[in-house]
């Protein structure tokens, strides 16, 4: 036994050496950045290479790098849910002064770091919490699904929409009802199918949605993951679909696919950055519409119907998107005649608007 | 050029490879295939790193630096190797008699059940009471679990591992239910994952309130150890390895707290060490230990001698999967205080992994994960490398280290002709 523990102490030991040595060659510590020097680190929920939503949050990232003088950046990806406590945690011991963490999972574990480190200002994307030094940030996404959905509901030939839904929480309720009042808004007999893929990421499972809409009659797929995957899987089936989160996510279906509402994250970092290198950074939560260029719909593809266009420009910005009469899909009437829901409402949105062939999943909701 | 190709090809044919086993291994050998092994890997694992356009060398001492080179990175560490240590022993339990127990990582998540379900029941219990029921229950969660493949394989004689294997994902399905149903936090929006366990509930960090205990409990081994060296001990050499193993406990104990207060490191360590510890007399001391080995090497000859083999697998895979459970419970009542629906990165796994290079030895499960704790910690949190690299690194080290085994027991011979 003394033997075998011996043996463990070797090894120990030797990697220790090992790796010391590996250490002795590297150049001499760098000198202190200079004071003015900001040190920015993201926390991403998926690969960069996802070409979707953490594609897009790292276009930002380089954006912030390009347009912003005196900022060192990094990242972590594919960082799990379980994980983000520790290594938001990690960033914030290594001395970085913002943090973004670009996830609403992430919400909860940067709210829990937060407090420990006063001095770092930490950013939660779509997460609607903040603290005495966090702030979130996010776009009005449902103004572009609107939109898009004006041209899926234009295009579609069997008045049947699919939406591949990621997690079941109430930002993807928001987009679902803002997609289905745009198609019903030119096409009232749209019908939008639902299904959820619990996860950000997963592209069986993604495909798996898809082939099972397409099978159902679905013949626009809206993807509203992390990835291109429910594009291309639709251009396989032969069926149209709207792209999501990156600029250039119909490249991956360039015939069949119609448009793409996405995101633009560089100029929130840029102005993040800025107000926290000149002290004027305050606890905010940012919600910014798609006239103020966060949230992008790519111009109209040739497949889609004639003269859809058009009717996105006359829809543009899509200011009213939740503005009544609005029915739920029991029938009842949820936003009267000339109100419009509140901000509180939208984010904690638990129902579906007429049209959606679903029913939210309990537990979904703010209580 | 034709000709000579054509002697050369038939020459190359004769050469054969064959392992052969050692007769006598030399007394160096099992400490050095390792070391060589690991050098191997880290070159190997050099590739990738130049493909990601990554100094290898600066590569490395990033990772060294997280895992060891401060007292939170350590700490850090040390987090990521408590799951791996219990249910590291909990495997090298089962393998030492040969049950080849592949579950552990069910078994992790059946004993965060138990524990969670006493959590979720008695929510207002002061911590004195509640942490020790929660071990409790999460030792029985995964003790049931594992008793599943233990009776399957004693009374019917179905094969441990494929069972075992495949409650994990029954398990984990388990729970992915409970976080979507009836144990969701209802204030999450959605998100799957349970509420928040209530402050008793959870293992408290290392903080310097643990002084006065540890001392307390220094004293009082202390003289129960000077009784037994004055009156039953005889042997000198005895009391001074005694001795010696008091001072060794003190200083590390006294030391770990004054190194990691305040840091995040929890009660599930000293859970861990005292899992060691038990198992470590209770296979060297005591009779069940013998029967363990004893069926281990050779099982027909326990029969003979009037062993129970039944009893003793059913009994194994049990206390194997209790430990995989108290595994489930620390990780949930230390570090993350709510159930997430895939909340183990595979620390079942790992734990073969970490069981087989510790050579089934409990404190070498303990050194072990240690150093696999580093290498989890140093190769997932180098900011601005992709994810893969740091899982690649991984495997390649797992592989190299595991592969290299083979060369203590066997020696390559390159034979000529046949």
């Amino acid at each position: 036994m003394v033997r075998k523990v011996g043996f463990l102490v070797v090894v120990a030991i030797s990697l220790g050496l090992v790796l010391a040595a590996c250490g002795t060659p590297a150049p001499a510590p760098e000198p202190e950045p200079e004071e003015e020097v900001m040190k920015a680190a993201f926390v991403y929920v998926g690969p960069v290479g996802d070409h979707g939503w953490t594609f897009a949050h790292d276009e930002g990232r380089q954006y912030l790098e390009a347009n912003v003088d005196d900022v060192e950046t990094t990242y972590l990806e594919s960082v799990s849910d379980v994980d983000a406590e520790a290594r938001i945690r990690d960033l914030a011991e290594q001395g970085y002064d913002v943090i973004f963490t670009t996830s609403a999972s992430f919400r909860d574990a940067t709210a829990a770091v937060a407090p420990e480190y006063p001095d770092v200002i930490f950013e939660n994307c779509s997460g609607f919490l903040t603290d005495e030094n966090m702030g979130s940030y996010f776009g009005r996404m449902y103004q572009a699904k609107y939109l898009a959905g004006i041209v899926a509901g234009m295009t579609t030939e069997n008045d049947k929409v699919g939406y591949v839904a990621p997690i079941q929480i109430p930002e993807i309720i928001r987009l679902i009802n803002g997609a289905t009042l745009g198609a019903r808004s030119v096409n009232p007999d749209v019908e939008m199918e639902v299904v959820w893929i619990d996860n950000w990421f997963d592209p069986p499972a993604e495909t798996a949605a898809v082939n099972s809409m397409v099978d159902a009659g679905v013949d626009v797929i809206f993807t509203g993951t992390d990835t291109t995957v429910p594009v291309s899987t639709a251009d396989e089936r032969g069926v149209w679909s709207i792209g999501y989160d990156s600029c250039e996510s119909c490249d991956a279906a360039p015939d069949l696919c119609l448009t793409t509402p996405c995101w633009n994250w560089g100029p929130i970092y840029a102005d993040i950055v800025e107000a926290v290198r000149d002290g004027t950074w305050k606890r905010d939560t940012i919600y910014r519409p798609m006239s103020e260029g966060t949230v992008v719909l790519t111009e109209v593809g040739p497949a889609a119907a004639e003269g859809a266009q058009a009717a996105v420009d006359a829809g543009w910005p899509g200011d009213d998107v939740f503005c009544g009469p609005i029915h739920d899909n029991h029938g009842e009437l949820r936003v009267a005649e000339g109100e419009c829901m509140t901000d509180m409402e939208l984010i904690c949105f638990d129902w579906y608007v007429e049209g959606v062939n679903s029913e939210v999943p309990e537990g979904v909701g703010c209580q | 050029m034709e000709s000579s190709r054509g002697r050369a090809l038939p020459r190359l044919r004769g050469f054969s490879i064959r392992l052969e086993p050692r007769l006598d291994v030399p007394r160096w050998l099992p400490y050095a295939v390792p070391v060589a092994s690991l050098i191997v890997a880290l070159i190997l694992g050099m590739i990738p790193m130049m493909m990601q356009g990554i100094n290898p060398l600066t590569g490395y001492r990033d990772m060294f630096l997280l895992a060891f080179g401060s007292a939170y990175g350590i700490s850090e560490t040390i987090m990521k190797a408590i799951p791996l240590m219990l249910t590291g022993l909990g495997v090298a339990l089962a393998f030492r008699m040969l049950v080849w127990n592949i579950g552990a990582e069910g078994q992790l998540y059946m004993g965060a059940f138990g524990a969670c379900l006493v959590a979720y029941t008695w929510p207002d219990t002061p911590g004195w009471v509640l942490l020790p029921l929660m071990i409790v229950g999460g030792f029985i969660g995964g003790a049931l679990w594992g008793a599943i493949p233990g009776a399957l394989l004693a009374f019917l004689g179905v094969s441990e591992i494929i069972t075992s294997l495949m409650l994990n994902y029954i398990a984990i399905q388990w729970i992915s239910f409970l976080v979507i149903g009836p144990w969701q936090d209802p204030t999450s929006l959605g998100f799957p994952r349970t509420t928040r366990l209530s402050g008793g509930a959870t293992l408290p960090p290392i903080t310097e309130a643990w002084y006065l205990p540890t001392v307390v409990f220094l004293a009082i081994a202390g003289v129960v150890l000077l009784y037994w060296i004055v009156r039953r001990t005889s042997d000198s050499r005895e009391k001074i390895k005694l001795i010696v193993g008091y001072a060794v406990l003190a200083i590390l104990s006294v030391g770990s707290i004054w190194f990691l207060s305040g840091l995040r490191v929890h009660l599930g360590l000293v859970l861990s060490l005292a899992a060691a510890a038990v198992l470590s007399v209770l296979l060297s001391r005591t009779r069940w230990g013998y029967e363990v080995r004893v069926i281990g090497e050779n099982a027909r000859a326990a029969r003979y001698a009037g062993m129970s083999l039944k009893r003793n697998i059913i009994l194994v895979m049990m206390i194997s999967g209790g430990l995989a459970g108290l595994a489930g419970m620390s990780e949930i009542a230390g570090n993350l205080h709510l159930i997430k629906r895939v909340f183990s990165p595979g620390y079942g796994y790992t734990a073969i992994i970490v069981a087989w290079l510790a050579r089934l030895n409990p404190w070498g499960v303990i050194l072990v994960s240690l150093l696999l704790g580093g290498l989890y910690r140093g190769s997932d949190a180098i900011p601005g490398a992709p994810k893969a690299l740091g899982m690649m690194l991984q495997a390649v080290i797992f592989f190299v280290l595991i592969g290299g085994e083979v060369l203590v027991r066997y020696r390559v011979r390159l034979d000529r002709g046949t």
